[in-house]
């Protein structure tokens, strides 16, 4: 096993097409329409939501104890892991909206607010892997699995979940 | 296999986690500091995606080193002895059976340019290997059995739920069990006349591990666990369901899962119903 984290050479969670876009040409008028409409959010629901809610119909382990208070205890010291947090219960959060209000009005601000945490976190994420700085925290891990289940919790026009560019 | 888009979802879905785990030191595993606590509770809960990765996609898992494997007997005879559970002991077998299975498949393609006596010699060999597995994976059953009783007995005085972690071992135990047989019944290696012997399972014990893959699954659903750790089994047992009963039941548990936030889900329906269309006699639409 190697004595020493190799220097990550590689983008291993693609940041979200739809956001890609907004970074890379001038804003749309509708997306401005959209970002001026949005309230902000008061992201201690979706906190709330996240341990209350989500967890407990996602069991992971045994009671998802030591689960609830490591991510508990991670988080305040981990953006990365906290807004991997949001955009998990934002995006389940709203799918579970959808499936019982269909018309509701809330949705797009839900999905938006989603895809925003979720690129921050990766954001952060990608930072910790260049400053080499993602093996000693077990945050990283925990944000990067969140990652992961917000990719395939998300239909595949939210997210790409093609090659990144590492086998 | 794959999803609708051509693309290995799952295979992706921990990429970046298990890149990041690799690059933990295998001692992590048995450090007693609160970090490696932390990382401790992180691999536990989380190995079995990794595991399912591998055996889904007949891919190698670095859980299959040597020094992994080698960590993880000292975590369960030192400092981790307190986390142990047979769900554990199971988990710890399966990087072995993907590994073999690697194995097999490689001898499949090459064999087509061996020599005859070659490719009986592996054949032999594989069979020998896969056998020893099988020998331990129905041990385990027997011990788990013994343990549950021992456990309940232990617990009967204090209020206790379901043990889902039992559960969820009892049906990757199912899983695996086709999924070793798998590896060589699917291959004229084993099941032509005169073959070396094979784990092989005949079709009852296959529709019986079928059938408790789907009812366990129905429990663990209704317990709230997690729905990404039955796409495994349930992929295995859908290989091998031939009753349009037990069919529709594997569509409504991925069904149940995607409508419950895993919109990948999906991806194994189509998978399944793509599967199940080339089946000339039990033709079949998805809803």
């Amino acid at each position: 096993m190697r004595s020493q984290p190799r220097k990550a050479a590689f983008v291993f969670v693609n940041q979200p097409k739809r956001l890609k876009t907004c970074s890379q040409s001038p804003v749309s008028h509708s997306e401005l329409q959209i970002a001026r409409t949005i309230a902000p959010r008061d992201v201690s629901n979706d906190l709330q939501y996240f341990f209350t809610s989500f967890l407990q119909m996602n069991i992971l382990a045994d009671n998802n104890l030591h689960v609830e208070l490591d991510l508990q205890n991670m988080m305040h010291g981990s953006s990365a892991l906290r807004d991997a947090i949001y955009a998990v219960s934002a995006l389940h959060r709203n799918k579970q909206a959808q499936f019982l209000l269909p018309s509701s009005p809330d949705c797009s601000q839900g999905s938006y607010f989603a895809l925003q945490s979720y690129s921050k976190s990766v954001q952060s994420v990608q930072s910790l892997i260049e400053r080499n700085e993602f093996t000693r925290d077990p945050s990283t891990l925990w944000s990067t699995f969140l990652l992961g289940l917000f990719e395939v919790c998300s239909p595949p026009s939210i997210c790409s979940c093609g090659s990144n560019g590492n086998s | 296999m794959r999803d609708s888009t051509g693309t290995n979802w799952l295979s992706h879905f921990l990429h970046g986690t298990c890149a990041i785990l690799q690059l933990q030191h295998p001692r992590s595993l048995t450090g007693q500091d609160d970090l490696s606590t932390q990382k401790r509770t992180f691999f536990l809960t989380t190995r079995i995606f990794e595991i399912s990765r591998s055996l889904i996609y007949s891919e190698p898992t670095f859980l299959s080193e040597p020094v992994w494997l080698e960590s993880l007997k000292k975590l369960w005879s030192g400092t981790g002895a307190s986390l142990w559970h047979p769900k554990e002991a199971l988990f710890d077998m399966l990087p072995r059976i993907s590994a073999l299975s690697l194995r097999s498949m490689r001898f499949c393609r090459a064999s087509v340019e061996m020599p005859v006596d070659s490719q009986l010699a592996e054949a032999q060999a594989l069979a020998a290997d896969g056998l020893l597995i099988q020998q331990e994976l129905v041990r385990w059953w027997t011990d788990t059995a013994d343990w549950a009783q021992y456990a309940a007995g232990k617990k009967s005085d204090l209020p206790n739920g379901p043990d889902t972690e039992l559960l969820i071992a009892h049906i990757y135990y199912h899983a695996i069990s086709i999924y070793l047989s798998g590896t060589y019944d699917y291959h004229g290696h084993w099941v032509e006349p005169d073959a070396p012997r094979a784990p092989i399972l005949s079709q009852s014990q296959i529709d019986w591990h079928l059938h408790e893959i789907l009812r366990e699954s129905r429990e663990l659903l209704s317990y709230g666990i997690a729905g990404v750790f039955l796409f495994f089994p349930l992929r295995v047992a859908g290989a091998r369901a031939q009753s349009l009963y037990d069919r529709q039941t594997i569509l409504s548990f991925f069904s149940s899962t995607a409508h419950r936030g895993y919109a990948v889900a999906d991806a194994f329906i189509e998978d399944l119903s793509d599967l199940w269309s080339r089946d000339t006699d039990f033709a079949f639409k998805a809803n």
